[in-house]
């Protein structure tokens, strides 16, 4: 999957859900209605962890029997899918920026991975119909360019298709797909052309990271990845 | 004549004894003592009405749940109950195929809404109005649908519960969806279980020549 690939995936995103692309006077992605687009829920949960997200699933009726083996280390970010239906939980206690980062890169694995995986198993084979993917929860402000590295769970069958990709591959996908939808290329260049004469280094990057909610390293990340810094 | 006072005294020392278990329930639930939740599970599968209040119990129960200890436990009681009282988690092939309706997702969120104690005006007035509604659910539950829905409908509405709406709405077809897959896969494993298995296997004709 390359750039172009994600910019596909993006602007399909924006056609179906019929939302206005940002601009670099308005460059906030709005992020929930473009996952009102599909059957997809976004739920803040504190103290998220696999087995919380599962009991919240079990109390609304997302599923009747749990998966097995459920952990409590505390996450920033989890999604489960049944087919093409699928529900994303944010840690509630965690900083803003970050949840958006989480949906952003669950929304990828959505799109990307478990729904063309998922749907094409609901047809053809039944027992093909669930996957998860559990991001951990970091305390502080992550490193300069370390994105957040989730795990992934499928039910066996999906699994050895699964892993004709391996999760790595499919991990790194998902942070340049929410890297890619969140920061936009012409908008950061915009902003960036906007704040130069201002603002040098950190400072600029803390500028355009506020225009656009997300984090400084997730920003400084994405200037790097366009050459920009 | 004199029948009925005696039978009116039996059926109030079963409902006492029903009380008394459970009361067992209840505490060996706040002690996590899943022995003797599994003992009075099991007591309930003969006892229609106790087998009520036992889901009763445990839907206020699961809704009580906040600590990571809780979660825990009310998972394996969940496990305890559909292993015990399959009858109170009916998931029919039939159920499971049926169209989910506004009707059902009103429902669903009135229920919720009692459940956390909750007393919210709007919410009220639309499972009131739609909870007999028969009309079908679109099938995709866009936001865009959602909204339509609700115009078609004649029912006017806060985006918050619109939200609401929608997101009862994917989790109770999510569920469907899982339980319908669940029931085929353990089909399919039923039948791999029970195909007669070859006579002819590799291994035997050498075996034979």
């Amino acid at each position: 999957m390359n750039t172009v690939f994600f910019a596909s995936v993006i602007a399909d995103l924006y056609s179906e859900a019929g939302a206005p692309l940002p601009t670099v006077d308005r460059p906030l992605v709005p992020l929930s209605d473009l996952m009102g687009a599909y059957d997809l829920t976004c739920t803040e949960l504190t103290g998220l962890t696999s087995a919380t997200a599962i009991q919240e699933l079990l109390r609304r009726g997302g599923i009747v029997e749990p998966p097995e083996r459920l952990s409590h280390e505390r996450l920033a970010g989890f999604i489960y899918t049944a087919a093409h239906i699928g529900a994303i939980f944010v840690e509630r206690a965690d900083y803003l920026v970050r949840r958006r980062f989480s949906v952003a890169h669950e929304l990828g694995h959505y799109l990307l991975h478990f729904r063309p995986l998922l749907q094409a198993g609901e047809s053809d084979e039944p027992s093909v119909y669930e996957a998860m993917e559990a991001i951990p929860f970091s305390s502080s402000e992550a490193e300069p360019d370390q994105m957040p590295v989730g795990r992934m769970t499928f039910t066996r069958p999906a699994q050895s298709t699964a892993s004709q990709k391996s999760f790595r591959d499919m991990e790194r996908e998902a942070n340049q797909f929410a890297g890619e939808l969140l920061m936009p290329k012409e908008i950061v260049q915009g902003l960036v052309e906007h704040h130069a004469r201002a603002a040098h280094g950190e400072d600029l990057i803390w500028r355009i990271a506020t225009d656009m909610l997300v984090s400084r390293s997730a920003m400084r990340w994405r200037l790097r990845f366009l050459g920009l810094l | 004549m004199q029948q009925q006072p005696q039978n009116n005294a039996h059926r109030d020392e079963t409902q006492l004894a029903r009380e008394k278990v459970l009361f067992r329930y209840s505490s060996a639930l706040q002690r996590g003592d899943f022995d003797i939740v599994a003992a009075v599970l099991h007591e309930a599968q003969d006892d229609p009405v106790l087998e009520r209040m036992v889901l009763d119990i445990n839907a206020i129960y699961t809704d009580d749940t906040n600590t990571q200890a809780e979660v825990e436990a009310a998972t394996v009681v969940q496990r305890l109950l559909q292993e015990h009282l399959p009858s109170g988690f009916v998931q029919t092939q039939e159920h499971l195929e049926t169209p989910l309706t506004v009707g059902d997702v009103a429902a669903r969120l009135q229920t919720e809404a009692a459940a956390k104690g909750q007393v919210d005006g709007e919410i009220s007035k639309i499972t009131g109005q739609l909870r007999a509604s028969q009309t079908a659910l679109p099938t995709k539950l866009s936001q865009h649908n959602i909204r339509q829905l609700f115009e078609e409908l004649g029912v006017n509405v806060s985006r918050r519960v619109q939200k609401l709406f929608r997101d009862t709405a994917i989790f109770l077809a999510m569920g469907r969806t899982q339980g319908r897959m669940r029931m085929a896969a353990t089909r399919q494993q039923k039948q791999l279980r029970e195909e007669p298995i070859d006579e002819a296997q590799p291994g035997q004709d050498e075996a034979r020549q």
